[in-house]
């Protein structure tokens, strides 16, 4: 896998609900409320609910009152999971003390915090995907190349979710956020959201790298699935920088055909692709894989793994034995859920034990959610250790800019001294001093920062 | 009342159930089990209520 900065952001869904002794005319608080509560607990809350942390990652509120981790700048796929879970972790701290307040104040509602793509009304919010490129490379080409995957990579990477259609009946879906995307690139996220944002913000010299920033994903709950859906798509970029193609495989009509493969859970529904030929899901998906294959050297073990779990998934998938990845992908793991508790109580798909049971597979609460259940059980497969998972709350990847950045921050709040920070550069307000830039995402050092360290500490 | 994106009817709902095109998988039971074991008063006793609380603005 070439070497690239990659990063996730993740928004947050927040939902209040009503306890036992809530009385039917008191009022909830609203989710803005919700949500300030819960930065009231960040440091300097008075000041900003906008805070770069000193693992590298930032932390904020975001359009629609949604709590958002954007995770440092990784260049390792273990990394980036890890970093990514720590903001799990941070959102649902807050959570914790913010229901401590309600409950010193009487209010008789729980608040929690849900990593998932759409309320229960249809309002969706993102995961999106950062993967820093080399701005010599056409940036159309990189997009013919992403909607050639993105529009059935959920097959691999969708989170699974229950919707209704049309006709009032509800259906199992591979992908949440599928459902949502309208075009297949736009620098509109809210109105027209499409696949890629075509914004181009680098976040490092501009006239080196672009960031693909893409915003089709679902938000990943499986440690397995994050990599697999991280690690794919960078090895897909692999393939274009090496020269290689897929543009072939780019639909006719890509939305529609998005749709398509997100109502089969078999991956076989054909569509048709500008290269002529009628094709599903895993067909487009083996296609790209035998492509990185031939042109791809998986020369590092996340490679190799990543192209082994494709394999596999696709080979389940195609042979309808989606057991043989019951535990590495999202939305496998949610149909067997599904289908158990449908075996166990004979509810229908409209029964809202069956809502609640996808919402708790999303919910971050170790009470009331799944996902540590299903770890201690050892029903989900994991990519990092704990030893990992518990460093990357406060401390930075060591390959990258975010090292630099996250020893500034924690250094200077040993000291007390007031700090800011951008992801491309850090600055000490007081006692001041100049502004130290950080534009290349690759370094991990900076003698400027070292110097500050030696006249202050 | 603005439509509920996921269903949340229960047994009055007068439109049949939709089956997904897919034949259920064979489940491996027993570890799932104990999972569901664990979470039912979840799942059946505030079901619709948090379903229906949970609303917010969309995002990006």
């Amino acid at each position: 896998m070439n070497r690239r900065i990659l990063g996730l952001e993740t928004e947050y869904g927040v939902v209040v609900v009503p306890q036992k002794g809530h009385a039917g005319d008191e009022q909830l608080p609203t989710v803005e409320q919700a949500v300030k509560l819960m930065f009231e607990a960040t440091p300097n809350a008075f000041r900003t609910t906008n805070h770069f942390l000193p693992n590298g990652g930032r932390l904020y509120v975001d359009i629609g009152s949604h709590p958002e981790y954007a995770s440092a700048e990784c260049d390792q796929l273990a990394d980036l999971v890890a970093n990514d879970r720590a903001g799990d972790r941070m959102v649902q701290d807050l959570a914790d003390i913010a229901n401590a307040r309600l409950v010193e104040r009487g209010v008789a509602a729980v608040i929690h915090v849900m990593r998932n793509n759409a309320d229960s009304f249809g309002n969706t919010f993102g995961c999106h995907e950062n993967y820093s490129a080399a701005r010599d490379i056409d940036f159309e080409k990189y997009l013919r190349t992403l909607t050639a995957l993105l529009v059935t990579r959920p097959i691999l990477t969708g989170c699974g979710d229950l919707v209704t259609e049309p006709d009032g009946t509800t259906r199992f879906v591979v992908s949440s956020r599928s459902e949502h995307i309208a075009t297949t690139s736009s620098a509109d996220p809210t109105k027209n959201r499409p696949l890629v944002n075509t914004k181009d913000e680098p976040h490092a010299d501009r006239s080196r790298w672009r960031r693909l920033h893409v915003i089709s994903g679902d938000s990943s709950m499986i440690e397995t699935t994050t990599a697999l859906k991280v690690g794919w798509t960078a090895l897909v970029l692999d393939l274009v920088e090496a020269g290689g193609s897929i543009d072939d495989l780019v639909p006719h009509d890509p939305i529609a055909a998005m749709r398509t493969v997100n109502r089969d859970l078999r991956g076989r529904a054909t569509f048709p692709t500008v290269g002529g030929r009628a094709m599903g899901a895993v067909d487009v998906q083996r296609e790209i894989l035998a492509r990185v294959r031939n042109r791809v050297e998986p020369a590092d073990a996340s490679s190799s793994w990543v192209l082994e779990l494709v394999t596999r998934s696709l080979d389940a998938i195609a042979a309808d034995d989606l057991e043989r990845v019951g535990t590495e992908l999202d939305w496998v793991l949610v149909w067997r859920l599904l289908q158990r508790h449908r075996e166990r109580t004979g509810a229908h798909w409209g029964d809202p034990s069956l809502a609640r049971l996808v919402l708790s597979f999303h919910d971050l609460s170790p009470r009331t959610g799944l996902i540590d259940r299903l770890r201690a059980a050892g029903e989900i497969a994991t990519f990092c250790t704990s030893e990992q998972l518990a460093a990357a709350r406060t401390t930075a990847p060591a390959t990258t800019r975010a090292r630099v950045r996250g020893e500034f921050l924690g250094w200077a709040a040993q000291h007390r001294y007031r700090a800011t920070a951008d992801w491309g550069h850090v600055r000490l307000d007081k006692p001041t001093r100049s502004q130290i830039d950080l534009p290349d995402p690759f370094v991990n050092h900076s003698d400027e920062v070292q110097a500050l360290f030696a006249e202050l500490s | 009342m603005e439509q509920i994106h996921r269903r949340t009817s229960r047994s009055a709902d007068p439109a049949p159930p939709e089956e997904p095109p897919m034949p259920p998988p064979a489940v491996a039971a027993q570890g799932l089990d104990s999972i569901l074991d664990d979470i039912s008063d979840i799942l059946e006793s505030d079901a619709l209520t948090f379903v229906q609380s949970y609303s917010q603005t969309g995002g990006q």
